[in-house]
């Protein structure tokens, strides 16, 4: 399984601590293996702001889903992008919308 | 106000006694629906940082692993950070009062964005015998983390301590490693919480077993 397979394979789990780690740790690699980081290296930051979120406090099932259900989708839908070889203007606009999924859900 | 003279109390059920108390007056036991850091979900979460943050429940927290350690021989003990934090300073302090200091290390749970990317801080040396704590353990993936990354530097992972083990799969997942284990409480997957694992009567809730 390659890296960004694994990757999709991770954001179908959904968004909890573990995983965030595990996902951030996963774009940290495809950001070094790729001629195009910035997406990657933006998610990876995203996925560890969560984390230093939700890290050792109780997280309520509800507030879990609130950003799962803004978030997954445009994170899904900038991967399909990348996978499919999206150009620049395409691939930043998909980025955008993963920005602002989590700015809406986190600031 | 209640007062205990040093280290009195030999016995690790006194000292679990103690905490469970401690846990229920500083209402480290939560109901509610949580997403745990594993992705499962649960009705009862247990933060443990309420007891080993509070000044009597990380004197005894300190306590009773450092009387768990009393027969092993360990040159170090250490844990994932953050819920293994002051546990391990507890313990320090501990072991500095009682004449037998145990140096303590603490395990980031990622390498540092810049700088050394050392993920191990404190006073650990390569072949140590070690014990590792944590605040509590779900499916073990936090511990196995910090035992990953203490082995990766030749030490020997002697006993495994946790202050709460939530009989999810952690504790026998590290059991079936080898690894040996101890944890003062028990928190069952009812809801039920003992200092006995004999006491606990699975799928059994008792009324008040948990804070409102």
């Amino acid at each position: 399984m390659t890296n960004l397979q694994q990757f999709r394979e991770r954001l179908r789990q959904g968004l909890y601590l573990h995983n965030l780690y595990e996902m951030a740790q996963l774009c940290k690699t495809l950001a070094l293996d790729t001629i195009h980081p910035v997406p990657f290296f933006v998610m990876e930051h995203i996925f560890l702001d969560i984390a230093r979120h939700w890290e050792d406090k109780p997280l309520p099932v509800e507030e879990a889903k609130l950003v799962e259900s803004k978030m997954i989708k445009p994170l899904e839908e900038l991967v399909e992008g990348i996978e499919a070889n999206a150009s620049s203007e395409e691939a930043f606009n998909l980025l955008n919308r993963v920005v602002s999924a989590y700015l809406i859900s986190f600031v | 106000m209640v007062t205990y003279s040093t280290l009195e109390l030999g016995l690790n059920t006194e000292s679990a006694k103690r905490i469970l108390e401690i846990a229920y007056k500083v209402g480290a036991f939560l109901r509610g629906e949580f997403t745990l850091s594993s992705g499962r979900k649960s009705d009862h979460y247990f933060d443990g940082k309420r007891i080993t943050l509070s000044p009597e429940g990380g004197y005894w927290v300190g306590k009773a692993v450092f009387d768990e350690l009393a027969e092993i021989d360990v040159d170090a003990i250490g844990g994932l950070a953050i819920g293994a934090d002051p546990i391990v300073s507890a313990v320090a302090l501990v072991s500095h009062l009682e004449g037998k200091p145990i140096p303590s290390f603490i395990v980031r749970d990622i390498p540092k964005e810049h700088g050394t990317k050392r993920k191990i801080e404190g006073h650990l040396k390569e072949g140590s015998r070690v014990a590792i704590v944590d605040d509590v353990i779900t499916t073990g993936g936090s511990v196995l983390r910090a035992i990953e990354a203490v082995e990766a530097v030749n030490c020997k992972v002697v006993k495994v301590i946790v202050l709460v083990d939530r009989h999810e799969g952690g504790s026998d997942r590290l059991k079936k490693e080898g690894y040996d284990f101890t944890n003062i409480l028990h928190l069952w997957p009812s809801g039920e919480v003992t200092i006995d694992e004999s006491s606990a009567v699975p799928g059994e809730i008792k009324a008040g077993a948990l804070p409102p």
